[in-house]
């Protein structure tokens, strides 16, 4: 790395010697196989992931059982602990304190926990079964007090699970009435339910931007109502895997003993010297060539070269 | 800048055995290079690859993406001007943990945000009003047109108001294939002539 610093160019190395690297790369590998055994056994069935979406605010979503188990498995990988910050429907945002990442990057100016933002991304869109994005908002290394992670999940997902059959039946009813408005009351005789248990997913709809106060579609209801059936997806059954949770910490203690093996294999590789000669600068020839057939041509030139220089041999 | 051992030597760690294909991006081709066997080596400042005695070496600053393109077997692509190298290997869990060691140091630039993404995805569920595509998103209503006007001004939404071939290319294929359900529903359908 090349650092202008007024009088003269100062060239710093991005690692301050293989024994750091190497450390860095040694802890992971652990977190990396760690969480791939934990995401691999975590999948979630749709009627627990559809607790936590529907949960109002933090204290609601920190009491549902998937929330509980995500701190858990996040902890047992070496992530840290998560503490949720902000719940909206398509947004949750997360905090580590004490981030254990962070501190593996000792010389990083920037945010550098990608390993957490992506695995609660791969959580959400692998075994939530919604896709989504997760992004590091503020970072220790960065002077953050804590790391901040914001999860963006795609709307549609977050209806076709958070939302059931009975707000399905509402949703229908309010759009065959179309501009005559519903009570609840009215809701209720038609579809047969009790008027509070109608009162209570109105509200739900509400939040979710269904409906309006006036119990009418609004525009994303509409939109919802018209994808819905196109892209339908089947409700999954099955154990939740906080039945299981004992097996998957030993599964992960497991395989942080292979991880230790393989970055041992690394550490054990004697450095190797190279001759700059032997060294062609990609970076370099990129910016120097214009196109793929001067590359391909200057390198063929050099294979050729060396080829002659042997048959002399 | 290289570590050197002498006035023209340079110290290297091996990682893993890979193989590995360099491509140069012209325009919108993408032309393959190379594709061989060797050893994926790090130093201090660089990341090298091999081919028999033959070492190519990337700066890792010079690196602008880093990124996954297939988790069985993990393969690597690895971004810098226009060229791409992309590296396979066994050592799965080795390439992961390599990409997360760079990740911090390698200068990202230039990507369309997340939330110009989700803003898309409404776009194509029909959602197009400023008002309901704020509330949606959670966020100001100025910010919204803001980004709808980037969206534009990237040629992501067209004139006519369609998403774009560009926009689509901002979506993995799985996405793109849902996108194209929704848009063929909510009347957004993409076109000929669409990408103005």
């Amino acid at each position: 790395m090349t650092e202008k610093t007024g009088k003269a160019n100062v060239e710093r190395p991005v690692f301050q010697s293989f024994a750091e690297a190497m450390s860095t790369f040694a802890e992971l590998t652990k977190l990396e196989t760690s969480i791939e055994i934990a995401l691999k056994e975590a999948a979630v069935p749709h009627h627990e992931t559809r607790k936590m979406l529907r949960a109002m605010n933090v204290l609601d979503t920190e009491a549902t059982p998937l929330f509980q188990f995500m701190v858990l498995l996040f902890e047992k990988t070496g992530l840290g602990k998560l503490k949720l910050a902000r719940k909206e429907i398509f947004r949750m945002e997360f905090t580590v304190e004490g981030c254990q990442v962070c501190k593996l990057y000792k010389n990083a100016q920037g945010k550098t926990c990608y390993i957490t933002a992506e695995t609660i991304s791969k959580f959400f869109t692998t075994d939530l079964d919604i896709p989504s994005v997760c992004k590091e908002m503020e970072c220790g290394n960065e002077g953050g007090k804590v790391c901040r992670f914001l999860v963006e999940m795609q709307p549609l997902a977050v209806y076709q699970i958070a939302l059931d059959s009975t707000d399905n039946e509402i949703i229908e009813i309010l759009f065959k009435k179309g501009e005559s408005a519903l009570t609840c009351k009215q809701i209720a005789e038609e579809t047969g339910y009790a008027e509070e248990e109608v009162k209570f997913r109105c509200e739900i709809l509400e939040k979710f931007r269904i409906i309006d106060s006036r119990l009418k579609l609004t525009e994303i209801g509409i939109a919802y109502r018209k994808n819905r059936s196109k892209v339908q997806r089947e409700e999954k059954v099955f154990p939740p895997p906080w039945k299981n949770i004992s097996k998957i910490t030993e599964n992960i203690a497991a395989a942080e003993s292979f991880a230790e093996a393989i970055a041992r294999s690394v550490e054990q590789e004697a450095e190797i010297v190279i001759d700059e000669k032997d060294i062609i600068n990609l970076a370099e020839e990129a910016k120097k060539s214009k196109s793929f057939a001067e590359l391909l041509f200057k390198r063929m030139k050099d294979e050729n070269k060396e080829e002659d220089k042997n048959d002399r041999k | 800048m290289l570590e050197k051992k002498d006035k023209n030597q340079v110290e290297a760690k091996k990682f893993a055995d890979v193989e590995y294909k360099i491509s140069q991006k012209i325009d919108h081709c993408k032309l393959d290079l190379l594709w061989k066997e060797g050893g994926l080596f790090l130093t201090l400042s660089e990341v090298l690859i091999s081919h028999g005695e033959q070492f190519y070496v990337i700066p890792i600053k010079e690196i602008e993406h880093i990124s996954i393109v297939s988790e069985k077997p993990v393969k690597i692509v690895l971004e810098f001007g226009n060229i791409e190298l992309v590296f396979t290997g066994e050592a799965g869990h080795k390439l992961s943990a390599l990409r997360h060691l760079l990740l911090p140091y390698i200068k990202s630039a230039g990507e369309p945000s997340d939330k110009l993404k989700v803003l898309l995805l409404y776009w194509a569920m029909g959602i197009q009003s400023i008002k309901p595509l704020s509330a949606a998103m959670g966020i100001g209503v100025e910010e919204c047109d803001m980004l709808v006007a980037e969206a534009r001004d990237r040629k992501y939404i067209s004139s006519k108001g369609k998403l774009t071939k560009q926009a689509m290319e901002l979506f993995s294929p799985a996405e793109r294939e849902k996108l194209d359900i929704l848009m063929k529903k909510s009347g957004t359908k993409r076109g000929a002539g669409d990408d103005d």
